[in-house]
């Protein structure tokens, strides 16, 4: 049998996906031990997985190192990338959304607009035909409007609370975010049975 | 300005000897291939008019390309296909020529993907174009010349998936539908992007049964047999029963070659070319999940040149399939026996002695070092097989031992 090779994304998401392997009778125990390691070969199951950063994991799957992976919605959508996208896994719930101030000067001046995911806000204010002025951020994006740098935000929301901690409301909502299982477009090709295996398994679970 | 010395531009590359032989030996094999095929060679400029391109070309692909400003102000591009190229120059120089008309060829493409991550911007395409004939057995014939060609390069577990383009588009373009939503259609398709298609399907207004198709086609790829059994449960058309039969005549004739192991199906398969009309594939190893070749029918390109002509096609990408080989370890070129000669005679016996060995197939070189400790190194690293030593008289002495110099 061949081996999969599978990336997941590092931090929370990446617990969620462990458990939704063993579900479906991986048996994933070496992964849950604390350790520095980024590798592990799962050898009763041939299956190989390998932890990375969210960016990463399309990366690599596009490349042909791994065969599949598990990574946001948000990364699929900030860029595009030449994978299949075949299941919602429904877990890492979260949206893109516009916050900002409660009152913001409506049409006064041009708006400015801090995010993480610059071609998101490009393309979300483009549809709807507005002009604005992208300033990119790499964290803590709450406190451009605070500090003066931006007018509003467009980030990943989850609760909403690190938004009212800082004065700051959701003024309109971009897309609906969760984990998504991507694949290789080649592997799903000459491997199919064993994906098409593990892919119905994980559709049977999630949904 | 200090790193714009050291470093390259993104996307392209420089290939060092071992590269070099490694190209060489695989664009021989795959041109020898072709011309043994009864193609024959032709070759486009590095610069066309951006203006040669249609608008639904430039619509899809218009911003990757590479553009110059002519001194007379006309925007040129760097090539970024070889396809179109060739259909202009047969449309323009060849016309009257015999048909069917076999061309190959092997190319830099030029090309700029917005994300980069390690993704080449030039590279090398080798291909076949062959004009003028409609039926199965075009097709058939280019997707068992690129079945011989990787086999004679020794790649070993590839596989040829072939789709067919006039089904989908066949569906579509009745379709009542915005422009939009049927790219979206396409786009999702194109990716297997089940979750958005199905979604996607079911909010537009279309019937059942077409529902049913468009959300069963990119699920029915794999074994040809079985996707051709299940296609056939589908409320299909009679267009669509056609274009699945004229798929199954190109599948039976490769299978009918002894080549039928190669062959899978894919009914989702789409490309974002837009001048495809028929039977289009893809061919990949299970060792590296990258296309190495890709090709297919494109009969109404040559509308835009205004002269009829059906047209198939494919084009390997060089590098991909040299990385391939490289993973599978079944890269290696026969190195030819390597001899310095160290000359004292005179010019004349020397020149006669070097040509009949070079006659013979060898890599003759005249030394050009004097000091026995650099000759010594020189012959180490450079792998050197044999050294001989050419006297006065034009006596040729083969040296063992490059120490009792």
């Amino acid at each position: 049998m061949e081996t999969i090779k599978i990336a997941m994304t590092k931090g929370r998401l990446a617990k969620y996906s462990i458990e939704l392997l063993e579900e479906i009778g991986i048996d994933c125990k070496e992964l849950k031990e604390d350790s520095r390691k980024l590798v592990f070969f799962l050898p009763q199951h041939n299956i190989e997985v390998i932890l990375l950063k969210g960016m990463d994991v399309p990366t690599y799957v596009e490349h042909g190192v791994v065969d599949m992976g598990i990574v946001g919605k948000d990364v699929l959508m900030e860029q595009e990338w030449q994978l299949y996208e075949v299941v919602d896994l429904k877990f890492g719930r979260c949206k893109f959304s516009v916050a900002g101030k409660p009152v913001i000067g409506n049409g006064k001046k041009h708006l400015r607009v801090a995010t993480k995911y610059p071609n998101v806000t490009r393309k979300h204010f483009a549809q709807k035909g507005q002009s604005v002025e992208i300033i990119r951020q790499e964290g803590s994006v709450e406190l451009a409007p605070l500090m003066g740098l931006s007018d509003i935000i467009v980030d990943i929301v989850e609760t909403g609370k690190t938004l009212k901690e800082n004065g700051l409301v959701v003024l309109e909502d971009i897309a609906d975010i969760s984990a998504r299982l991507i694949l290789n477009k080649v592997s799903y090709k000459t491997k199919k049975k064993e994906i098409t295996t593990i892919i119905d398994l994980i559709e049977k679970k999630v949904n | 300005m200090q790193s714009r010395r050291v470093m390259l531009p993104e996307g392209v590359q420089d290939l060092l000897i071992d590269d070099c032989i490694y190209r060489r030996h695989i664009e021989d094999t795959l041109m020898e291939n072709f011309i043994k095929s009864g193609y024959m060679e032709v070759s486009s400029p590095t610069l066309e008019y951006y203006d040669l391109f249609s608008k639904d070309y430039l619509a899809s692909n218009g911003d990757k390309m590479f553009k110059l400003i002519d001194t007379n102000g006309s925007i040129l591009v760097l090539r970024p296909d070889c396809t179109v190229p060739i259909v202009r120059m047969i449309s323009t120089k060849m016309k009257d020529f015999i048909y069917p008309l076999k061309l190959c060829y092997v190319e830099n493409v030029f090309r700029i993907d917005e994300e980069q991550a390690g993704k080449k911007r030039e590279f090398r395409q080798a291909g076949v174009e062959l004009f003028g004939v409609a039926s199965y057995r075009a097709d058939a014939e280019v997707i068992i010349t690129a079945i011989e060609s990787l086999k004679h390069l020794g790649l070993e577990n590839f596989q040829i998936d072939i789709g067919q383009i006039k089904l989908l588009k066949g569906i579509l373009e009745p379709m009542k539908i915005a422009e939009e939503e049927k790219n979206s259609i396409v786009y999702h398709m194109e990716n297997k992007n089940f979750i958005a298609l199905d979604r996607l399907i079911e909010e537009l207004p279309i019937e059942e049964s077409i529902q049913t198709i468009l959300k069963e086609l990119p699920r029915l790829f794999g074994e040809p047999r079985e996707v051709l059994e299940q296609v056939k449960n589908l409320p299909l058309t009679i267009t669509m029963i056609e274009a699945i039969e004229e798929l199954e005549k190109v599948w039976k004739m490769i299978e009918g070659y002894g080549l039928g192991k190669y062959i899978s199906l894919d009914l989702g398969m789409v490309t974002t070319l837009k001048y495809y009309s028929g039977v289009i594939f893809k061919g990949f190893t299970r060792d590296l999940g990258v296309v190495l070749l890709s090709g297919g029918r494109y009969d109404r390109l040559l509308e835009d040149f205004d002269i009829e002509c059906p047209a198939t096609g494919f084009a390997f990408v060089v590098n991909k399939i040299t990385k391939a080989l490289k993973i599978q370890e079944n890269l290696s070129v026969q190195k030819k026996k390597h001899i310095l000669l160290l000359e004292e005679g005179k010019g004349r016996t020397t020149a006669a002695v070097i040509e009949a060995l070079r006659k013979q197939g060898y890599i003759v070189e005249v030394s050009l070092l004097k000091n026995t400790k650099d000759l010594i190194e020189y012959v180490q690293r450079r792998n050197i097989d044999q050294v001989m030593k050419i006297d006065e008289k034009g006596n040729v002495e083969i040296i063992e031992d490059l120490g009792g110099l």
